[in-house]
This record gives C-alpha cells, sequence and structure tokens, in this order.
C-alpha cells in the first residue's frame, strides 16, 4: 500500500485559486496560484509551508530528552535556533518545544518513533505553517496583529507567541538573500481562516497567495 | 473679502481650480480651499443654520468646530465645511434647512424662541402616549442630514503602529518636543489633525514672519530627521490604557502603542459672548488668521477686534497685513499692558479702547454681519448706559480667551488644578508615561512653547529608556491668555454661549435657577457640550458662568468627563475590516463538497446536515439518520476536544478532575466520563480511553474543549501530580463510522482483528487503517455498531476518502449535526448544555452511576454529597407525544405547566421515524417523573400538547445493536 497522501490544513482555503499542484513530503500543497506569483513575492507574498515534518514535546524531561536525539535546544525560553543540517528548533516557554524539519530531515519522525522518557510529553503538531515575505510584510502584520513585529530581530533569535487576526500563533523572523521573512505556525483549525485573511489583506497591499514553486529556496530553509 | 496674492505656507494648489456646487449654485476655488474657505472666497458668508433656532451661521474656528457648517456631499452626510478639501465636482448642500439654507422655513423658529427654552421638551413632551410623535417631529427639524442605506460597505482596514514617543500636535511646541525625544535615539510618530504641520506658528504672527521663520525650520528638522514619522491629517482621537492612542486619518485608524505620549495640542479659541454673537461674519481671531495664511483669504474688509489677550493685537496686525482696515481693538480689560504689539498698532493708527467691549452685532437683510455697538464696561464688567457706539463692519474677530485641549490628558488620568493667573486648567499630576507641553500645559508664550516641548520631549524619550530627562528653564507667563469674564449682557439675549445647541446665557440662569446648578447635571439638562463639538468651544465658558452663579470658582466647579473620542470617528473606520477567527475541520471540504448546509457550533462551522437537491431540510435529515439505522453512515466528530494525559499519576489526575475512577481501567478501555464543578454541576462530559499504563487519551464537548483545557492544565499546576497534559483538539481529526455496515467497510481498510471478541464494545485499539495510524474507539453515541477513529489531522481528508470509498457498496453517507442529534436523542443520551444548563447536577439527570464516592476526592465531591441527601427539585425524563399526534409540536424551551404555573421545560424534542412519534426529553418536578405520567407542554401561542412521561432509550432499549448477533 502506498503511503496516505497527507492534506495541507490550508487546502480547502487555497483549493479554488491554485492552478498547479505538488506533493512535496507527500503533502497535497499548492505550487502555484498563477503567474502572478512572483510578483505577490515581491511585495507581499504568503506561502504554505504546511508540508514540512515536524514535532513538538513538553515537559521538565524534554530538553534532555531531545538532546539525547541530537536535537540542539535554545538557551532562552522564547527563542529559536537553527541546526546546522537547517532544522529549526523553538523553544515556546521553559519546557516546550517545536523542532521542525527541512525537507528530507528526520527528526520529527525519530522522535514521534521515540517513547518519550520520564517527564516527556509528546505534542503532535499538524499546525497551518505560513511564511510572510516581501517589501510590504512587515505592513501586512501592523493590519492584522498588535504585536510589533519589528522587535523580532533575526539576529536576536526571539520567539513571538501571540494573536493575529484573532488566531493564537507562534512567530520568528528570518533572514534570508531577498530580505526578512516572517514565518509563522497556528492551529491547523484555525489555518484557513489565517490564510484566507491575510491573503485578503496582502491583496489590497498590492501581494497575495505564492505557491511553492515560487517560494523557491524560501520553502526549503 | 478677497483672494490674496500668494502666502509663504499657504494650503492652496493654485495650478488648479476646483468647480463645485454648493445649494444649487457653482463656485470655484482652488485645490488645498476647505469648503468654507472656497464659499467664504467667492461671498457666500452664510454657509449653514443653527441646529435650534435655524440661525444662519457662517465661519466659526475654521478649526474642525464649526459644526453649524456641515454639508451633505452624496451619500457623505455632515460633512464639516471648515476642514474638509473641496473636491471638484462636490454637489453640496446644508443638513439641517427646510427648503434649503436661504430659505429654509425652519428660520422662524429664531422668532419662537422665546418659548423654546433650555428643557422645554422635558416640561412639554413628557406624555408617553404622545412621545414618538414628538419624537419623529424633534428628530426631523433638528435633524443632522439625510442617511442613504444603499452606501456602500467601505472595508476600512485598522492597522497597528508602534513608536517610542508619540507627539499629539505638530505646533512649535509639539515639533521641538519631537526633535528632542528624536535626538535622544527615540522614534517619534508626531501627528496634527490640520492638513498641514506648524499649527499657530505659522498663522498667529501678528504680522511679523519671525514666528513662521522659526516653525518653518522646526518643521525641516523634523522632516529630514530619521527617527521621526510626521503624520499631518491624523488626530488621535482617544487615549486607552498603556499609552494607545487611536490615530485617525482619511483612510483609516491606527492603534498607536506608545512606550511615551506627549500631549502637545493646544488650545481650543472660546467665542466671546455677546448679543448676535453668531452673525455670520464674527468669528474667533485665530479663525480669521487662518484664512489669511492658509487660504491666502482676506476674511473682510473692515474689522472690529475684541480683544481682551495679546493674541488679539496679533489678529489686528495680521488684518491689516492682509489688507482689512480694523475699524477699532477692543479690549475689554480695565487697562492694556504695554508691549511691542500694542506699540505696532499704536503705530499704525489704532488706539484700543480698554474696558470697551462688542454689546452687540447687527445683521443686514441678509442675517449677515453689518455692524457692531461697542460699550464701554464698568468695573464690574457690566455695559455702561448711554456710552453705546455703533460702528460700521463686517468682520469681528473674537480674541478673550483660550481653552486648553484637555481631553486627552484628562483621559489617561491626568489630575488639573485651574491656574488662576492663566485662567485654565493646567495639568497638576500627570500619569506615568504621558507628559504635556505648550499651551495644552499652560504655557502661551512662543519661545517659552518651544522650550517646554524640549523639556517634555527630553522627559518623554528618558521614559522609554532613551536619554535622560534635563532641566531645561521655561519662564512663567506674564499675561494671561484668557478673561476671566468674556461675557457681555443683553436684555435681548441672543448671546450664545454653545453654537452647537443654540444656548444662551439664559438658558444656564434658568437652569441653575431650576436646581440644575453642578457641571453635570447642567450639562445634562442644558446638553451643554453635547453637540456635535463637545463643548470645545463652549465649556470652558459654561463653566465661567455656572461658577459665577453659584459663588464657586472654576476649580470647585470643575469639568465635566472627557471621553473618547476626541473628534466624531467615521463609523466605516470603526467598523472596517474585523477579525472574527472561524475554525474549520480538516474535512470542511469534503463536507462542502458532499453538500453541506453549515452551522456555528462555537467557533467551528459544522454541517448541520447535506442537502439534497429536491428534498427538503427534514427529510434530508431524516434520510441521513435512516442511512445510520440501516446502513453506515460517517460523521466528523473532530471538533470534539481532545486530550491526552501522561505520566505515572495520570490516572490519579482524571479522578481527580472526572467524577468517575479510571485508575482500575484496564488498558485498551474507554469509559464515560462526567466533569462537575466546585459547586455540583455537571460541566462537562466525554469519555476516557486508556492508551497505556500511564497515558490516557480522552474527549470533551466540542464547546468546552477550550475551558477544560485551560481549567486542567490550572488544576495540573496546582496539584503538582507526576504527569503532563497535552491538547490535541487541533491535531487530530476524527470521524464517527456507525451502522449495521460499519465492521463490513472499516474492515476493508484494516488488518486489525475487529470481532466483538478482540474489539468489545468501549474499547479502544491502536492499529492502522488506509494505512493511517489510528486511535479507534467502539462508543455507541448514536445507538448503532460504529467506530470513533481519530488520526492525525493532516490524514483526516485521506481517511474520510478513503472510508466513503469503501462504504459505497454499503450504502454509506454523511450525516450531519442535526441527524446525530436524532439519533442519539433515539438513545436517550443527553447533551450537556442542551439537555443541562448551569444548575444542572448529575443525580437530576440520573447520572447518579457515574459519581463514585469512594475516591478521596474529585472536584465537586463535597457538593455532591450534600446535594445527595437533599430531595430532587427535578429530574430529566424522556417523554412522548401521543402516536397519533398531528399539528405544531413543541419545541426545545417549551414549558411545562401544571395547574397554570411552570413546571419544568422541555430540553430536547425531535420526531423520531424510528420510534414513529414525537419522543424527547425534559425536565420535570420528581413527583411528575414516573412512567406513565401524563402534562401539559404549552407551546409558543398559548396552546398546549399533552405528552407522557416515558422509559429511555426509546431505541433498542436492550443495545442489541452493539451486540454481535445484531
Amino acid at each position: 500500500m502506498s503511503a496516505p497522501v497527507r492534506v495541507s490544513p490550508l487546502l480547502d482555503a487555497q483549493r479554488s485559486q491554485a492552478s498547479k499542484w505538488t506533493q512535496p513530503e507527500g503533502m497535497q500543497s499548492v505550487a502555484a496560484f498563477g503567474p502572478g506569483d512572483a510578483a505577490h513575492l515581491h511585495q507581499v507574498g504568503i506561502g504554505d509551508l504546511s508540508f514540512r515534518r515536524r514535532a513538538g514535546v513538553k515537559g521538565t524531561g524534554a530538553a534532555a530528552w531531545l538532546k539525547s536525539l541530537g536535537i540542539e535546544t535554545p538557551e532562552r525560553p522564547n527563542s529559536w535556533l537553527r541546526m546546522p543540517d537547517g532544522t529549526l528548533v523553538l523553544r515556546l516557554g521553559m519546557t516546550e518545544f517545536l523542532v521542525e524539519d527541512v525537507p528530507g530531515g528526520g527528526h520529527a519522525a525519530r522522535m514521534q518513533a521515540t517513547a518519550p522518557s520520564h517527564g516527556v510529553y509528546p505534542v503532535p503538531r499538524f499546525d497551518a505553517s505560513l511564511v510572510i515575505a516581501g517589501r510590504e510584510a512587515l505592513e501586512l502584520t501592523r493590519q492584522t496583529c498588535a504585536f510589533d513585529f519589528a522587535t523580532l530581530s533575526p539576529q536576536a533569535q526571539t520567539v513571538a507567541m501571540t494573536s493575529m487576526v484573532g488566531v493564537g500563533i507562534t512567530a520568528i523572523a528570518l533572514n534570508g538573500s531577498d530580505g526578512l521573512r516572517y514565518r509563522l505556525w497556528c492551529d491547523g483549525t484555525y489555518g484557513s481562516y489565517l490564510w484566507s485573511t491575510l491573503v485578503e489583506v496582502a491583496r489590497d497591499l498590492g501581494g497575495g497567495e505564492v505557491g511553492l514553486d515560487a517560494l523557491g529556496r524560501i520553502a526549503q530553509v | 473679502m478677497k483672494r490674496l496674492s500668494v502666502m509663504p505656507d499657504e494650503w492652496l494648489d493654485r495650478s488648479r481650480v476646483v468647480r463645485f456646487r454648493f445649494e444649487g449654485r457653482s463656485f470655484e476655488g482652488f485645490a488645498g480651499d476647505s469648503i468654507s474657505s472656497a464659499l467664504w472666497a467667492a461671498g457666500q458668508r452664510t454657509l449653514g443654520r443653527s441646529f435650534k433656532y435655524h440661525r444662519p451661521r457662517g465661519i466659526l474656528s475654521a478649526a474642525n468646530h464649526d459644526v453649524n457648517v456641515m454639508v451633505q456631499d452624496g451619500q457623505r452626510l455632515n460633512t464639516r465645511g471648515d476642514v474638509v478639501e473641496v473636491r471638484e465636482g462636490m454637489d453640496l448642500s446644508a443638513v439641517n434647512t427646510f427648503g434649503g439654507l436661504a430659505n429654509d422655513r425652519a428660520r422662524h423658529l429664531n422668532r419662537l424662541s422665546r418659548f423654546l427654552p433650555v428643557g422645554f421638551y422635558y416640561k412639554a413632551f413628557h406624555n408617553k402616549r404622545l412621545f414618538p410623535l414628538w419624537e419623529r417631529m424633534f428628530r426631523r427639524v433638528t435633524g443632522l442630514g439625510v442617511l442613504d442605506f444603499s452606501t456602500p460597505h467601505i472595508r476600512t482596514p485598522k492597522r497597528y503602529d508602534f513608536c517610542d514617543v508619540l507627539v499629539i500636535g505638530a505646533g512649535p511646541s509639539g515639533l521641538s518636543a519631537a526633535l528632542a525625544a528624536a535626538d535622544a535615539g527615540a522614534r517619534v510618530a508626531i501627528c496634527d489633525e490640520n492638513a498641514r504641520a506648524g499649527g499657530s506658528g505659522l498663522y498667529q504672527l501678528g504680522g511679523d514672519t519671525a514666528r513662521a521663520d522659526a516653525t518653518r525650520s522646526l518643521l525641516a528638522r523634523v522632516r529630514a530627521h530619521d527617527n521621526i514619522r510626521l503624520l499631518e491629517g491624523t488626530y488621535a482621537a482617544g487615549y486607552y490604557a498603556d499609552q494607545w492612542v487611536p490615530l485617525i486619518d482619511r483612510e483609516r485608524m491606527t492603534k498607536m502603542r506608545a512606550k511615551s505620549v506627549i500631549v502637545a495640542s493646544g488650545a481650543f479659541e472660546q467665542p466671546s459672548v455677546f448679543r448676535n454673537n453668531d452673525l455670520p461674519g464674527v468669528m474667533n481671531g485665530s479663525a480669521m488668521q487662518r484664512l489669511i495664511y492658509r487660504y491666502a483669504l482676506r476674511p473682510c474688509d473692515s474689522a472690529v477686534v475684541l480683544a481682551g489677550n495679546a493674541d488679539g493685537y496679533r489678529v489686528a496686525l495680521d488684518l491689516m497685513a492682509a489688507g482689512a482696515r480694523v475699524e477699532a481693538v477692543v479690549d475689554m480689560r480695565a487697562s492694556v499692558p504695554a508691549s511691542p504689539l500694542v506699540d505696532a498698532l499704536k503705530a499704525r493708527g489704532i488706539e484700543p479702547l480698554a474696558g470697551h467691549a462688542i454689546q452687540e452685532a447687527h445683521p443686514d437683510g441678509r442675517g449677515e454681519l453689518a455692524g457692531v455697538t461697542l460699550v464701554k464696561l464698568d468695573g464690574s464688567g457690566r455695559p455702561v448706559a448711554g456710552s453705546e457706539r455703533r460702528i460700521a463692519c463686517d468682520g469681528v474677530a473674537m480674541s478673550t480667551g483660550w481653552s486648553p485641549t484637555m481631553n486627552l490628558l484628562y483621559q489617561a488620568g491626568t489630575r488639573m488644578r485651574f491656574d488662576d493667573l492663566l485662567q485654565q486648567f493646567v495639568p497638576d499630576q500627570l500619569p506615568e508615561g504621558v507628559f504635556a507641553c505648550g499651551r495644552s500645559n499652560g504655557v502661551y508664550t512662543f519661545e517659552s512653547r518651544m522650550a517646554d516641548g524640549v523639556r517634555a520631549g527630553l522627559a518623554a524619550a528618558a521614559h522609554a529608556g532613551l536619554g535622560e530627562a534635563a532641566p531645561v528653564g521655561v519662564p512663567p507667563e506674564a499675561e494671561a491668555p484668557s478673561l476671566a469674564w468674556p461675557i457681555v449682557p443683553h436684555p435681548d439675549g441672543k448671546n450664545f454661549v454653545d453654537f452647537d445647541e443654540d444656548l444662551q446665557v439664559k438658558d444656564f440662569e434658568n437652569a441653575v435657577q431650576e436646581g440644575y446648578d453642578n457641571i453635570e447635571l447642567l450639562k445634562r439638562f442644558s446638553t451643554v457640550g453635547m453637540g456635535p463639538s463637545q463643548g470645545k468651544h463652549s465649556n470652558m465658558t459654561a463653566l465661567r458662568i455656572l461658577a459665577r452663579l453659584t459663588g464657586k470658582s472654576p476649580q470647585q466647579v470643575g469639568t465635566t468627563t472627557a471621553r473618547p473620542f476626541f473628534h466624531p470617528v467615521p463609523l466605516s473606520h470603526l467598523a472596517g475590516r474585523g477579525f472574527s477567527p472561524q475554525r474549520l475541520s480538516p474535512l470542511h471540504g469534503r463536507h462542502a463538497a458532499h453538500g453541506a448546509v453549515f452551522m456555528q457550533a462555537g467557533a467551528w462551522l459544522r454541517p448541520e446536515y447535506y442537502a439534497v437537491g429536491g428534498k427538503s431540510r427534514i427529510d434530508c435529515i431524516r434520510e441521513e439518520a435512516r442511512r445510520v439505522r440501516t446502513a453506515v453512515g460517517l460523521i466528523d466528530v473532530g471538533t470534539l476536544g481532545k486530550l491526552e494525559v501522561r505520566g505515572p499519576q495520570a490516572a490519579e489526575f482524571l479522578n481527580r478532575c472526572y467524577t468517575g475512577r479510571y485508575d482500575n481501567m484496564k488498558v485498551g478501555a474507554t469509559r464515560y466520563a462526567v466533569m462537575c464543578d466546585e459547586s455540583g454541576v455537571l460541566s462537562d462530559e466525554g469519555v476516557v480511553a486508556r492508551i497505556a499504563d500511564d497515558v490516557f487519551y480522552f474527549t470533551t464537548t466540542s464547546s468546552g474543549a477550550a475551558t477544560v483545557y485551560r481549567e486542567l492544565s490550572r488544576l495540573n499546576t496546582e496539584w503538582k501530580l507526576d504527569c503532563g497534559l497535552v491538547n490535541l483538539t487541533g491535531a487530530y481529526s476524527a470521524m464517527n463510522l456507525a451502522g449495521p455496515a460499519s465492521r463490513k467497510v472499516l474492515s476493508q481498510l484494516t488488518d486489525m482483528d475487529l470481532s466483538s471478541a478482540a474489539f468489545p464494545y468501549l474499547a479502544i485499539r491502536c492499529g492502522t487503517v488506509a494505512g493511517i495510524p489510528v486511535r479507534m474507539m467502539r462508543v455507541g453515541f448514536v445507538g448503532e455498531w460504529g467506530y470513533e477513529i481519530h488520526v492525525p489531522a493532516e490524514y483526516g481528508p485521506t481517511l474520510w476518502d478513503a472510508l466513503m470509498k469503501a462504504g459505497e457498496a454499503s450504502g454509506i453517507g454523511p450525516f450531519g449535526v442535526e441527524a446525530q442529534r436524532l439519533l442519539r436523542l433515539e438513545k436517550g443520551h443527553l447533551i450537556v448544555s442542551q439537555d443541562t444548563d448551569g444548575l444542572t447536577h448529575p443525580f437530576e439527570v440520573g447520572m447518579d452511576w457515574a459519581v463514585k464516592f469512594d475516591k478521596l476526592f474529585f472536584t465537586g465531591k463535597r457538593s455532591l454529597q450534600i446535594l445527595r441527601t437533599m430531595p430532587l427539585k427535578r429530574k430529566l425524563v424522556g417523554f412522548r407525544l401521543a402516536e397519533n399526534h398531528s399539528g405544531e409540536a413543541p419545541k426545545e424551551c417549551h414549558l411545562v405547566i401544571r395547574d397554570g404555573d411552570i413546571a419544568g421545560r422541555v430540553t430536547s424534542i425531535s420526531w423520531s421515524p424510528h420510534v414513529g412519534r414525537y419522543i424527547g426529553l425534559a425536565f420535570l418536578p420528581p413527583d411528575m417523573a414516573a412512567v406513565g405520567t401524563p402534562f401539559t407542554i404549552r407551546l409558543s401561542d398559548g396552546g398546549t400538547v399533552n405528552a407522557e412521561v416515558c422509559d429511555t432509550p426509546f431505541f433498542d432499549p436492550k443495545d442489541e445493536r452493539q451486540k454481535e448477533i445484531a
């Protein structure tokens, strides 16, 4: 039997706009929305990175358990690090962690397959995972969130847990060759609402949704 | 009036002529003109009618307070002519007229004014029966524009913004403050309600350009400063806790969060009070200066200036610089302090008339200003009989005092005190993070305002953690900027205090005489300050009158409460884009594809039923239920709360949270769970499944998920048990495959042993279905053999598709919330919060069996121990209507009536195709709860229906459907 298809939590919100599909990491995702994807990305583009595999864990033994699996953890609460292989590790509060693989990574699968030790509580993460990029990215957050994203410095590697358009999100800022971008994670069941609302505001700003093809390297790192 | 040659700081774009219509006539102005300035330049001096007496009114302040000059601009109503820029093609009409501005039929009300004193409507129109009639009439007579209900909904975006220091007001003090704060390293935002920054520094010149030069220099530095954002045409609408200020511009509301706020919002010039002080042509001195320097407009040809401070002399000099003839400068002060301004005026041949006032303004045939009567004042400020002197003029400038713009300071919680020298309120104690400078801080001298701005800017930056506050010398004022009594009595009245509401001096005297002698009562009785300008030009004068009438000081009288918003905020800005988070199941798209009709269930959208062409809603629901009873159906139950508790003390944790026992459960078993609050009230229910010795997976109601998780997290923290709680509600999708054919369908997709022996009723098993890892429970909420399958959310749609495909041959179909409600009712299962309320305890709903008192502790135990010793007051019972019942059936919440009194209520009811009659659940008194007891239900129309108590379940009472033989 072939591996079952994973489905992005944003698929229902994206379906009517999609023009080309793909299946990275076994997840049905949108490769392209249309010819305007690249232009959206320049202005303010929103992409769906839910296909990346991720896992969470919390508890007093979580950090040590992750270390035993070869996963580094940030020292400060509410901060993040990127492992040499590109894996993102977010420390959410004191004892909770979110680990997101780069495509082809295996940390999340290893976490799911490894029995937790004492004081370790696995947190399955099937979030809606978004990226916001483009010169109006900050303005998009200004119209949708009471938190000042300008304070999310990629250098400080700070994690923000806040509310955007009324949806609880986790956010970080990353530096890329093409400028600053924001990564967001939220409960997948709120994902469609978050996606649709952000796209609506982004369109007002001259941007919009962006498929994985146009995201290119942004989707990979 | 005349358009002047180009002024250095004018707002006009003379390259663009703007054509528009007003009251049916064509006009021209320049781009940058306000509606009022364009009309005034064209010789149109009557711009509107007053609210109550429909008197002709013109420009008063030119500062956003001219509420008598509100115009209808197509679908935009109540557009303020004094500040809104005129645009090409506008077709404007004055609001609040009957038959047009010139021939307003309601103008005759002016002659009836003696019969319409303040508060007359309280006395004349209190008859309840006739009140709606009067209300309609008054609303019509005093209407403000016509609302067009076809106006399109504008989705105005809102935004948040952030800065270290927010400066409100971009006049000389605000600009200085912004520069000082920015130089200290602060990120500064400075806003000004005017279309262009600079404030009075660019128009209150006294014929001397030095002030304008200094202000231009400040502005240039502000514009060039990397740390400063200048927001023109933007007003601060209010002050909210922790330096949160909504900024309103033409497009949107910006919610600005600042670390420090500097209020540099200046002061409102207050009209002097004399008879006919409202005639078109009589205006504040600062209004004339705005017309001259902003709109390059000579406001009148011959002017009389009524002064009470140095600013009056500046107005006179500015008028002369604009080419107007100043007929007289009348100073209400007994003596005029020597100053360069006075000298300059005298040098131009104008000798101020100290101790004089304007007693009365005179209208021409159109009701516009034609002249004034001057009068000498005695030592107590009263006119000296026989001293009257009439002067012809077409302009009167009133410059007798100011009221600080302290609205935001009050909203921030500033304690104010009345300064007798300044004759105004000044901040006495500012809240942390809030600063004031300039006129709103009682500093009027131009150089002092700039110094005060620097002081405030440094202090605000220091509060934001940048630089240090430094002492900056701000000399005290040598001259009062405001008169204590800018009022000239007149026996014939029409000396207006509040131009919004047409309130005269005698209205205040009458109000106080009637006992409304404190400021809050006076406001409500007289409506002073309750018009569109919110008292900006009237509250201070009203306060002075009340103080004099009651023999108190202004400090003792105090001010009324200042509430947001500072200016009216367009509803489009408030009601623009809103955010209402919607939660969608991972299967939402599948439901939509099946034709689901969705219903709101808390934050979720759930399929109420699946529409089928040609079938009614009820037929669709019944067909879905029939399919479950006879074949197999699939329902999305992913909205259930889904939690996991893990750890050595996980069972103890559940024992404490729920009324049942969970430490004695076998791995692989499930158990119904009832949760109570500390008062014993049933608060939630679900199913607890033991996955491993130290792992429990359990569900909550859909609506209770977030609350239960929050409360259990709190308890876990408090109890410090060795276990951890994880919320999986969004991470897992869940669906219930139910019906006689469910096992057959499922068996095609899994190699798990589905036999009754290996997977009995109420068991949980982990395995794979369609290659997807699942947690699967055999539960029977709908009363059929079925499987509640929980999978990672990202596999939910794939599993749904697989089950629907595998079930095709068995006649599978989706079923929605309504069919599930019917099916569970047939089994007599209650729904928490539908069949229970905020007082229901387990004994009332027959759940005694679920309460295990042999546990040491569980939440609600002590209350339930007491409750079980007390007689029941009500009981949830099953009931049915007669088999042959026809006509209207009761609905949920219809009342049970006994001997004319309420005895109970229906909580659930539905027609059951499988039972063949209406069945339901109802709360009844215990003495009516015996099976077979007849009772009466009252319908909405007062009719009654007979019912009888019966046993539950209504369907399959022996649970045969869960047994292998079924």
